[in-house]
């Protein structure tokens, strides 16, 4: 998973932006579900967050969030 | 990919010989056929989403739809030369008899978009189903297509977004407008701006299927004379209007 | 004496020269990557006026490039001697004029660093992906053009090579007007005219860069140009003027003819405070009249009225294209025909548009870009024309 996740979203985000399927399992809004920390729901926010923390280790640019939400979904709608 | 064509295959024979016994004109093969489509399913071009909005439903004053559609897709509602608008109140005056008309103005999902024309790298794309859209993935920022279209409806996103919606992903440098808020249409919900239309009493936002004949839309886009911006284009807009 | 004191120090007046130009270069790289840093925000576009001063820059420098190869293309394709003794110098310009404009477009972009997409993914239908591919032609064309000029081996090469760059320099300046040409709606724009309009000034602005370019390498090197060929090029320069102006003409007048035309013309040219301003007084005067005045009166002509007349008709061309390019997305999009619009959108009103320091400064840039590919490859390629002593044909 560590080495092939990019290419999983990649597919999964073309079949998802270009024909609408939706729900499968390798969605971003997905990963994020699991992977955002029990503290305060995000996946970002210091090297201890999920994708940030090996993202820096990696030293790798994450594009992902410059647009999409990095927080869970169920508690980010319910604190609004 | 072709997985998916062939269980949709199957499922779209299954469902043609459940029906076709059932039915009794061939458009109720087509309405059954055009909702099924379930989450985790290609949209097919058996549905085009649509609208009709009765200019004259459409309250003086009252921007509703506007006030639903940045708190759905997580606009800031600021009405800068540099902020987005998905949807707009437009007020018009007709120069001949000086009636005043008010309508939503968004997106207009046209069957022959400029904009997918004119993109260099096809980040602007119509779905199957009818729905224009910028994949943000491919989206370089020339802004060609803003200069394409034809009904203003693009607004480029020129500064730093933070707290971006999970379902309506948006940011700095690329293209974005209406998506028809296929996150929720795909789920079966109505729109966000035809919802608080509806809530609001005025019922001037009117969404569906055109390609399904029995559908409250395409019922209605029969019955009354129903109009298209800038018609004369030729561009076949998915979002049409009655009463201006 | 002072002739001696510049051959003297000439290697440090050239890295003087090119100090100069990597300081603009780096200035318009710094615009950009503030420009990338806080998003567009930053400079006077909006929504409404989508391109702005960047594209000004970048518009002007490839159709010149364009227009620059003419002189080359009089040499190879009609095989007049003066022109080709030019036609290395012509099209050393091309390519440094050609880059810089597209560095300018390209560093102007939302995403400048998913540039790469445009040559991944490549819709066939779009005006602009065919001018990435007329583009990129261009650059190897006059590469391999270039080297059948230079190199004597290749020289027999260099006539089918002269007419292959001839032609795409011609598709491409229509390609450059069609991006124009083919936007459905907008009343300034979606005109058949555009692509021969854009050929007519390229011819223009691509001999004018030349005519400045070529006195600059002739002073520099203390030499003086032959007044007859001088004299056939500024002639030149003076009928390509003319040609721009018919075409600007016929294009306004086609708009004023059709009544659904007239509020934007009414706007361009003399209602619509700045735009009216710059497009008589920037081009039409100062930019086409007094460049012919200064080529044409008898008494003038000589090589000082040249490259005056040079810089001007650059200075109206950066002037004809705000009006063109700004002026007319500036003016409301016609959206709803017969009825007065007003919006939170800016529907049914004038788009205001000022245009701010940084993408001014990419402008420059780009113009930094193409002088610094130019001055070191006259320097270190034998670009300095050549005229036989008796070639007076």
């Amino acid at each position: 998973m560590r080495k092939v996740h990019m290419n999983l979203l990649k597919h999964q985000r073309d079949e998802t932006v270009h024909e609408g399927i939706r729900g499968k399992k390798y969605s971003l809004a997905g990963c994020v579900d699991c992977h955002a920390s029990v503290k305060d729901n995000n996946v970002l926010g210091s090297n201890e967050h999920f994708c940030q923390g090996c993202h820096v280790y990696a030293a790798v640019k994450l594009d992902c969030f410059e647009c999409h939400s990095s927080k869970r979904k169920v508690t980010a709608e319910v604190s609004k | 990919m072709s997985g998916t064509n062939l269980d949709r295959r199957g499922f779209l024979t299954k469902s043609s010989v459940a029906f076709a016994g059932l039915s009794i004109a061939p458009g109720m093969i087509l309405f059954d056929l055009a909702q099924a489509h379930p989450l985790g399913d290609a949209v097919s071009s058996k549905v085009r989403w649509g609208m009709l909005i009765d200019s004259s439903k459409c309250e003086s004053g009252c921007t509703d739809c506007v006030t639903a559609c940045n708190t759905e897709n997580g606009l800031s509602g600021g009405v800068k030369a540099t902020d987005s608008q998905w949807i707009r109140k437009v007020e018009l005056k007709d120069l001949r008899t000086g009636r005043t008309t008010f309508l939503p103005m968004l997106c207009q999902h046209c069957e022959q978009p400029p904009c997918v024309d004119v993109c260099p790298t096809a980040a602007s794309f119509k779905r199957a189903d009818g729905i224009v859209l910028v994949d943000k993935h491919l989206c370089i920022g020339c802004r060609y297509c803003m200069m394409a279209c034809p009904y203003k409806a693009r607004s480029f996103v020129h500064e730093n977004l933070t707290d971006q919606k999970t379902d309506v992903p948006r940011g700095k440098g690329t293209v974005e407008s209406c998506t028809l808020c296929v996150h929720r249409v795909d789920k079966g919900q109505n729109t966000a701006c035809a919802d608080a239309c509806s809530k609001a009493g005025h019922n001037a936002i009117l969404f569906g299927n055109l390609n399904d004949p029995e559908s409250e839309i395409a019922k209605r886009i029969r019955a009354v004379a129903t109009t298209q911006i800038r018609a004369d284009l030729g561009l076949n807009p998915g979002i049409q209007y009655e009463g201006i | 004496m002072l002739a001696k004191s510049f051959a003297r120090y000439e290697t440090r007046y050239f890295y003087a020269l090119v100090a100069l130009g990597g300081l603009i270069v780096a200035m318009g790289l710094m615009a950009m990557h503030y420009m990338e840093e806080h998003g567009h925000i930053v400079t006077g576009m909006n929504n409404q006026i989508v391109w702005g001063m960047p594209h000004v820059f970048a518009i002007f420098m490839i159709v010149a490039a364009s227009g620059v190869l003419n002189v080359a293309s009089i040499g190879s394709v009609f095989s007049k001697a003066p022109y080709k003794a030019r036609a290395p110098l012509a099209g050393l310009l091309a390519i440094a004029l050609l880059a810089g404009g597209l560095t300018v477009l390209m560093l102007d972009l939302g995403r400048p660093d998913r540039i790469i997409v445009a040559a991944t993914h490549f819709n066939p239908t779009s005006v602009f992906a065919w001018n990435i591919v007329l583009y990129s032609g261009m650059f190897t064309l006059v590469g391999l053009y270039l080297w059948t000029m230079l190199e004597k081996r290749m020289n027999p090469w260099s006539a089918p090579l002269g007419f292959a760059v001839f032609a795409w320099r011609i598709i491409l300046t229509s390609g450059t007007g069609m991006i124009f040409a083919f936007l459905v709606a907008r009343q300034a724009y979606g005109s058949a005219l555009l692509p021969p309009l854009f050929i007519a000034l390229s011819f223009a602005w691509g001999l004018a860069v030349f005519h400045v370019v070529q006195s600059a390498m002739y002073a520099w090197n203390s030499q003086t140009q032959d007044p007859a060929i001088l004299k056939r090029m500024k002639n030149l320069l003076g009928v390509f003027v003319i040609g721009s102006l018919y075409f600007v003409a016929a294009y306004h007048m086609t708009n004023l003819y059709f009544a659904k035309q007239t509020a934007f013309e009414h706007f361009i040219l003399s209602s619509g405070g700045i735009y009216p301003v710059l497009f008589w007084a920037g081009y039409v005067v100062l930019g086409s009249l007094l460049p012919l005045l200064l080529i044409f009166l008898p008494g003038l002509g000589q090589i000082k009225c040249v490259v005056a007349a040079s810089l001007l008709v650059i200075l109206g061309s950066f002037a004809l294209l705000y009006v063109f390019i700004i002026g007319g997305q500036a003016f409301p999009l016609s959206i709803f025909p017969g009825f007065a619009a007003s919006s939170s959108f800016g529907d049914g009103q004038i788009g205001s548009y000022i245009p701010s320091c940084p993408e001014i400064l990419l402008g420059f840039g780009g113009l930094g870009v193409a002088f610094l590919i130019t001055i070191v490859s006259v320097r270190v390629l034998d670009s300095l024309p050549h005229d036989l002593p008796s070639s007076k044909n």
